[in-house]
């Protein structure tokens, strides 16, 4: 039985997978850069109080734990689609998951940078 | 005519075809790349809950540097290298290398990971006094 | 003596597909296909199967043997080393009976993304010149014989049926590199979807599976570069 498969352009669909490339190198600088600055180089104790005031030093550290929940949730939650997407093949249920994995990283992206920043200008 | 596809058959034939490296590079790929998800859940959940609150905080930290969770933090370090060495040799043929030479890069990156996991182990064994 | 076990299912009977063992006299240099025939026409009259020039260059004989794809006409029982072999229809297609797909998902993804040459330029007087380099270029892509044993090797297809497939992609690939085709950015947006190149996981069973040892999934790759290229600069 012939059927017709009509190919619509998705720019959205190259953004994805292109930022998932991106996104992963970000993170591998980023995680670097995390591990250097809270466990190696001159590390703080893992202590509130002394976290606290290593995030309150300077605004370098709190800005490399946003890049990095940025980073990291993007990648994460993409590549959760990207598994989905293999395995769901109605078009509904993508859309849903889509959705879904969009709140869901919004909406701990927004929860991390605010318990972040709240400590860094002392909450 | 009869279905030769969908989850069921997709289960019974990656079981036989996960001794390729090419689909073993894959399959461990996405369950490393899954298993980093449900880390990522987890450690954010908790830390950031237990943030606002200073004990609780100073409570589990005192918890996750107890021998058993540095070995488990090893296993994810070990999670992270694959995920992380297997998705440059992705990269490496998204730009166009290698693509006739995957199985040999795959075994090249999986030894690489390996050595900086048993690095790793050595350094965090040196630390803690454990040898 | 090698066991052939063979999928066997018929239409016209209720019931699943289900395994049939034969036992044949393996004759030094005997193919796969050669086996198929001596059973039908020795043993079981009923078994179905496709081939056609029994010379690896019409791509109809394509089957899994022992979890490959391969083509059972140049591939001989003892190239498999083993004295079991297991014989089943292409994974991803559904079966029509025995060892024959249905291949209308194939064709319709291969239809779907212009497997032909467009040009715009009013044509010269003879032909249209190509120099060798270019042609080169796309002859890993060209030698294509549309068996669809990559297409159906490729764990995506098996669970995502609307993926279109490593052949149909490595044959736009063929005609983007191709310099007499003058749709190069419309081949690139039929491809740039959900349904196209971003599907690829980059698995390798293509390649490996390719009875003319084409890099499809390095194919797959170049066409890809091309795309995010010409997504990046906003051509497509």
């Amino acid at each position: 039985m012939r059927q017709n498969i009509e190919l619509k352009t998705s720019r959205r669909s190259f953004w994805l997978w292109f930022l998932q490339r991106v996104s992963s190198v970000g993170l591998i600088i980023v995680l670097l850069v995390h591990m250097l600055a809270w466990h190696y180089i001159n590390p703080p104790e893992l202590t509130h109080v002394e976290v606290s005031k290593r995030l309150g030093e300077s605004i370098f550290f709190a800005t490399v734990e946003a890049l990095l929940i940025g980073f990291v949730m993007f990648h994460a939650l993409n590549g959760v689609r990207n598994v989905v997407y293999d395995y769901f093949p109605k078009p509904g249920t993508r859309k849903i998951v889509s959705i879904l994995l969009l709140v869901v990283g919004i909406a701990l992206f927004v929860w991390g940078t605010f318990v972040l920043f709240r400590l860094v200008f002392g909450g | 005519m009869v279905k030769h596809s969908g989850i069921p058959y997709y289960t019974k034939r990656i079981a036989k075809a996960s001794l390729e490296t090419g689909t073993f590079a894959h399959l461990l790929h996405r369950i490393t790349g899954l298993l980093l998800v449900v880390y990522l859940f987890l450690h954010m959940g908790v830390i950031s809950f237990t943030y606002l609150n200073g004990q609780t905080f100073d409570d589990l930290m005192a918890t996750f540097s107890s021998p058993l969770f540095l070995v488990l933090d090893l296993v994810l370090f070990a999670g992270a290298m694959i995920h992380g060495m297997n998705g440059m040799r992705i990269m490496l043929f998204d730009m166009g290398l290698f693509t006739r030479r995957q199985k040999l890069i795959f075994w090249v990156m999986m030894a690489i990971a390996a050595i900086a996991v048993l690095a790793a182990a050595y350094l965090l064994g040196t630390l803690e006094g454990w040898w | 003596m090698v066991v052939l076990r063979i999928l066997r299912y018929d239409p016209a009977e209720d019931g699943r597909p289900a395994f049939r063992e034969y036992e044949i006299d393996a004759i030094p240099g005997m193919t796969i296909l050669d086996a198929l025939i001596h059973i039908k026409e020795n043993v079981d009259p009923s078994l179905t199967f496709r081939r056609s020039c029994r010379s690896a260059i019409c791509g109809s004989c394509a089957v899994t043997a022992n979890g490959k794809n391969l083509l059972a006409c140049n591939t001989q029982l003892s190239d498999l080393k083993k004295k079991r072999i297991v014989l089943e229809p292409l994974p991803g297609f559904p079966i029509l009976r025995d060892l024959a797909v249905d291949w209308g998902p194939f064709f319709d993804s291969y239809r779907a993304i212009k497997p032909y040459l467009i040009t715009k330029s009013p044509s010269p007087e003879k032909e249209r010149i190509q120099s060798q380099e270019i042609r080169k270029k796309y002859d890993d892509a060209a030698k294509c014989i549309m068996c669809s044993a990559c297409t159906s090797s490729c764990p995506v297809i098996w669970t995502d049926g609307s993926y279109l497939g490593p052949a149909a992609l490595t044959k736009v690939w063929r005609f983007v590199a191709d310099d007499r085709d003058e749709a190069t950015e419309e081949r690139l947006a039929l491809v740039n979807n959900e349904k196209g190149v971003w599907r690829c996981h980059t698995i390798f069973r293509c390649s490996d599976s390719c009875p003319k040892d084409i890099d499809t999934a390095g194919c797959l790759e170049f066409l890809r570069r091309m795309v995010v290229w010409y997504s990046l600069t906003g051509r497509v």
